[in-house]
């Protein structure tokens, strides 16, 4: 290849993407989708372990009916080696999933101020600092990383799906329940030295999902969590303590479907012990939270989840329970109804918006028609 | 986020709208998918506004953030949208508005050919200028690896249909 046709590829490519005209910057969505990021990384970051012992006994006899529609995928198999004395600096742990191999390695940046992983292959996503292990509130702050490419000797590509993350310094062991039943023991590696936390990390087939994750100390259990696995995606936003029953119990409801701007969407809930999450292929929400409510007292309204794609963008709501529906009135016109849907002992609903017309006002029904309140975007 | 940095936030995004939604496109070669992953760039920045502002180079975060998104779009991604080059006008001379759309599509058309990989180094290195170790940085791989996809690429452009009177120029 000649210089040449190096400059060539420069000015073809400077002719069709310097005078490509992208639409007007969507400052509005991008700070909403900002605040939502916000919201959802103090979520994760600080993950509920407060809660009363309860019901010990029936714990197991609830375990047992937690049994989401899982995936297909149960003929596989994962091995997990966490990082010893010795391994490559960064390293967290290596392993194989059938017979792809797989490794997730955590690394300071170049500054030194932002801690990067890299999940199976070279692509880092760097964030933040890494925690100090004993300010951690749960046993332990685990990320999704929801489709990687593991390679088999052969160079054959196999979708994998990463959990991995930092644990806090009482955690000794991590156990780790699959869909086909396998059971891994996770042992944290000391990346950062003792001062900070050390970190764990495990991948699955992209159609496996975790069951549970249980936090032990050297003597005892800490905490479990079962996580919400959709679409590939392993979300953990919540722990709950040893022998707390793991509620609320599973339920998945479509909170609306439609068609805004061209594009077709509906959008689920789905409430379990895992806390709340809300799923649309449409605008690719796949969001969890680990409360099921939000709302504060004597608020109608509360945001649950948005999410934005093309040119649609849905929120979903929390209402009150006096709350039957909203009448949404957009700047341009457009009036249109949602309805409250009950999930579990909350009500929630979905509103959807067009990039071209996007600033709305609600106003809040009851079930008899009577006004309750009125409200704009801004301010939920 | 106060006033002034909300303030700070929206000049600075304004301002690298355009040239990160160009950059996404290139990679993509789907406005839609473009507009998303610029966006969520800056819903990143937006989010993490404090670090961003104080960075060296807060472009080269918002590329990265591009890049890793784009891997991300890949398991969502709804119907791409697949450019075809207009068949070109061998008798119309440069200058002609349909020649150059033709040109256009076509470059665009013969990345989307590309593996993703591909696709993203040689619109980092040859649309945005950046150097190897820039590139490498910006996609998480070794300068090797950026110099032998970079070969690659090349040669698979060099035997691209869409590109078929590249080689003879």
């Amino acid at each position: 290849m000649s210089i040449q046709d190096e400059r060539d590829l420069r000015a073809r490519l400077g002719a069709a993407l310097d005078e490509f005209e992208p639409s007007p910057f969507p400052l509005h969505r991008v700070v909403r989708q900002g605040r939502a990021a916000v919201i959802r990384r103090r979520l994760t970051a600080v993950a509920v372990v407060a809660a009363v012992a309860v019901a010990a006994a029936l714990a197991p006899l609830l375990v047992d009916s937690l049994q989401r529609p899982s995936p297909a995928n149960h003929h596989y198999r994962v091995t997990v080696h966490s990082a010893a004395p010795g391994s490559p600096q960064g390293l967290v742990a290596h392993g194989l999933v059938n017979h792809a191999r797989w490794q997730l390695t955590v690394r300071h940046n170049a500054q030194g101020s932002e801690i990067c992983v890299s999940s199976v292959h070279g692509y880092a996503s760097c964030s933040g600092g890494p925690p100090l292990g004993a300010r951690m509130s749960s046993p332990a702050a685990l990320f999704g990383d929801p489709d990687q490419t593991a390679l088999t000797s052969d160079g054959r590509g196999v979708r994998v799906q990463m959990l991995y993350g930092p644990v806090r310094r009482d955690v000794d062991h991590l156990r780790v329940q699959l869909s086909n039943g396998q059971v891994l023991m996770l042992r944290p590696a000391p990346i950062f030295g003792n001062r900070y936390a050390s970190w764990v990390a495990l991948a699955v087939p992209f159609s496996a999902a975790v069951r549970e994750v249980i936090a032990y100390s050297a003597s005892r259990e800490l905490g479990y969590t079962i996580p919400f696995t959709a679409a590939g995606s392993i979300e953990v936003v919540r722990w709950q303590s040893p022998g707390q029953a793991p509620t609320p119990q599973p339920t998945t409801v479509r909170l609306g479907s439609g068609s805004t701007a061209g594009t077709s969407w509906s959008a689920s809930a789905h409430l379990g012990p895992w806390g709340a999450c809300f799923t649309s292929a449409a605008v690719k929400m796949d969001i969890c939270r680990g409360r099921t409510s939000v709302l504060r007292p004597g608020q109608l309204v509360a945001m649950m989840a948005s999410s934005h794609a093309g040119h649609v963008s849905l929120t979903v709501l929390q209402v009150a329970p006096s709350v039957d529906h909203l009448t949404v009135t957009t700047s341009g016109g457009r009036t249109f109804t949602v309805s409250a849907v009950a999930v579990g002992s909350w009500r929630y609903c979905v509103v959807p918006a067009d990039d071209h017309d996007p600033d709305i006002s609600w106003t809040a029904y009851d079930a008899s028609g009577g006004q309750l309140g009125t409200g704009s975007a801004r301010n939920w | 986020m106060d006033g002034a940095a909300a303030a700070e936030f929206s000049e600075f995004a304004h301002n690298r709208w355009p040239g990160l939604v160009r950059l996404a496109y290139g990679i993509t070669g789907d406005r839609g998918l473009a507009e998303d992953l610029a966006q969520t760039a800056l819903a990143n920045a937006y989010a993490s506004w404090k670090r961003v502002s104080r960075a060296n180079d807060p472009d080269a975060y918002l590329r990265r953030i591009v890049v890793n998104a784009h891997r991300g779009s890949f398991r969502r991604r709804r119907v791409s949208e697949h450019l075809t080059a207009e068949p070109p006008d061998t008798c119309a001379p440069q200058s002609d508005p349909a020649r150059m759309h033709g040109d256009r599509a076509s470059i665009i058309a013969a990345l989307a050919a590309l593996p993703r990989r591909q696709r993203e180094v040689l619109v980092l290195r040859f649309w945005l200028d950046l150097t190897e170790v820039q590139v490498a940085a910006s996609l998480g791989c070794s300068v090797g690896t950026v110099k032998s996809q970079t070969s690659r690429a090349l040669a698979k452009l060099r035997s691209s249909a869409e590109l078929a009177d590249w080689e003879a120029r």
